[in-house]
């Protein structure tokens, strides 16, 4: 069962894994962007008035929920086949 | 003293009691003391990581980061969040399936030593200490400015009270005094924000453009720069803030509340909504303050922007409000002080006295009367500590913490559950190098050696006001050439496949589910 169950574990670590990617990217672009771009390019790009480094920093918050939710759902049917390979331990 | 605001702060102190009185006829095992028993739902333990982590310095701070420094106030609330999803995705789960009641037994649960629950007992008690010092600051200045209280008496008021609540109720008095504060707090602020959006009709452009005319900064003020000119400074804080709260001993020890993993993840989905929630909510009422009372005005008030929430809700709701709102304030500093207390009361009598004395041998009264002991020891520490540092930087203190959580506890915890060749020897060096080039990094930068009125008058030896880009990189290479150098602790690496299956799952090699 202990193979098996490092299989289970190896799916986790692998969706971890890309939820992290994404995690790392999107927030440490902001620092990132903030470096690269000009004063000028910062005021000027604007969404309905809006500068764009607002917009991109308020949506860390509604994406950090988003890869939360992902998470909890997909840890959800991992909890379902470490149930089941206890259940065929058992048996 | 305004009456006002006397009633409500006895209301807060009367409820919290009440909430003490219960909570002790049930805290009468060493489990309901330091987890509650896993009584707490994932909703409701959502709601306490949120009391205990919603700091002055959140409530207080960040609106009034906001209102001085725009852009860059918002940026700091934003590494709060995020550092949830590096507690669920990575610490959290195997926090719960191998601990009991502290870090110390996490660790141990690998390398079961009494020099790592030592190590890991005295990092603990250092970082509940450095974020209990600025709390206890902060209430004691907030009860000053808004009833006319001495400092010390204030202090002292507020760190009784933190005591009572552990001494008597433990984890679920902490819990409960943190669930009702999140509610305060939550209804307070979004109350504030709606009379502050009804100012200028529901409409987001009217507040922009106020905002425009309020602040000194015109439209800079929308622009980064404000608070954190180096990029190096801005990344280096925000290293520090998302992993920081990976290695904060009062938030992981929640996780022991719960009974199971399902509800470990709902406690830190709910945590990551209520706070997400709360931290657009300041924003709002940043904006709002810089409208309603101007960048002069709150500069004179104070020069850190901390009274920009008071402020505010007396410019929108009179008397009533402000002392509604002071109230919120003092309940949230009384909740993050409690949690504090109880994490450093865990690593001293469960960790210390319990294990590292008594070999594990002391029943189950003296150490229920151990806990009690060291929450009242705890207290006074703390409270004596922040009577004597009544001038100190209130947001160094928190950024320190952050700092040394991220540079110690996160490395030695990250690699023990990550890595194959991590051994004892790594957690004892990782934990020293962390703790130790947090705390010289900090004495040698410029909030502690400056010219301009620092403790140490002279120029900053190291030029970083957020010393984490290089802190927790030497705190992850201390634990790893540790490891590397000392090799003899060969058993925990063959062992390291059973560990991974408990820590992930919390089934042990016997097939059983802890």
């Amino acid at each position: 069962m202990q193979q098996e169950l490092m299989k289970v574990i190896r799916k986790k670590y692998k969706c971890l894994l890309i939820l992290l990617v994404i995690l790392f990217m999107s927030y440490f672009s902001v620092p990132l962007i903030i470096t690269l771009s000009t004063v000028d390019m910062l005021r000027n790009l604007t969404f309905s008035g809006i500068p764009f480094i607002w917009i991109y920093t308020f949506l860390q918050i509604p994406l950090t929920w988003i890869l939360g939710w992902i998470y909890f759902n997909y840890t959800k049917k991992l909890d379902e086949k470490v149930e089941e390979l206890l259940r065929k331990g058992e048996s | 003293m305004n009456l006002t605001y006397f009633l409500f702060f006895i209301c807060i102190i009367v409820c919290t009691l009440i909430i003490t009185y219960w909570a002790a006829k049930r805290s009468n095992t060493t489990s309901h003391f330091y987890t509650a028993a896993g009584s707490l739902t994932g909703i409701q333990n959502g709601m306490a990581i949120s009391g205990d982590f919603i700091s002055a310095a959140s409530f207080l701070g960040i609106i009034g980061a906001i209102a001085l420094h725009g852009y860059d106030g918002f940026l700091y609330s934003i590494g709060f969040l995020v550092s949830y999803l590096i507690v669920l995705f990575l610490i959290a789960e195997p926090v719960y399936h191998l601990g009991k009641y502290s870090l110390g037994d996490v660790l141990c649960a690998r390398f079961p030593s009494n020099k790592v629950r030592g190590v890991i007992a005295f990092g603990t008690f250092i970082i509940s200490l450095l974020y209990m010092v600025p709390q206890l600051v902060a209430a004691g200045l907030l009860i000053r400015l808004l009833l006319d209280i001495d400092y010390s008496v204030s202090v002292m008021v507020i760190g009784g009270l933190m005591t009572v609540y552990v001494v008597f109720g433990g984890m679920i008095a902490t819990s409960w005094v943190q669930i009702v504060k999140t509610i305060v707090l939550l209804s307070g602020t979004f109350l504030l924000s709606l009379m502050v959006f009804s100012r200028y009709g529901w409409k987001i452009s009217a507040l922009i453009e106020s905002v425009r005319q309020g602040t000194i900064l015109g439209d800079q003020f929308f622009l980064p720069g404000q608070l954190y000119e180096s990029p190096l400074e801005l990344f280096s804080l925000q290293l520090a803030l998302i992993l920081g709260t990976a290695g904060l001993p009062h938030i992981l020890i929640r996780f022991f509340t719960v009974k199971n993993t399902v509800e470990v993840r709902r406690s830190l989905i709910s945590a990551a909504g209520i706070i997400g929630i709360f931290y657009i909510m300041t924003l709002l009422l940043g904006f709002g303050t810089i409208a309603l009372i101007g960048y002069d005005v709150l500069i004179s008030a104070d020069a850190t922007g901390n009274l920009a929430a008071p402020m505010l809700a007396r410019e929108v709701g009179g008397d009533f409000l402000l002392a509604f709102i002071s109230a919120i304030a003092f309940t949230t500093i009384v909740a993050v002080v409690a949690g504090l207390a109880i994490s450093a009361t865990t690593a001293f009598s469960h960790d210390v006295y319990h294990h590292i004395i008594k070999k594990g041998n002391s029943s189950e009264k003296h150490q229920l009367l151990a806990a009690r002991w060291s929450a009242f020891g705890i207290g006074i520490i703390a409270t004596l500590f922040a009577l004597k540092l009544e001038n100190i930087n209130v947001t160094f203190l928190v950024s320190l913490t952050f700092l040394v959580a991220s540079a110690s506890i996160f490395p030695v915890l990250f690699l023990t559950i990550y890595w194959k060749k991590f051994n004892q020897m790594g957690v004892l060096t990782g934990m020293v190098s962390g703790l130790g080039i947090s705390l010289l990094l900090a004495l040698l930068g410029p909030h502690i050696m400056n010219t301009d009125g620092g403790w140490i008058n002279s120029a900053p030896l190291f030029p970083l006001y957020n010393p984490g880009v290089i802190a927790i990189p030497v705190g992850f290479l201390g634990a790893i050439l540790g490891s590397l150098l000392y090799k003899k602790d060969q058993k925990s690496v063959s062992l390291y496949e059973q560990f991974q299956i408990r820590a992930q799952t919390g089934i042990d090699t016997g097939g059983e589910k802890s």
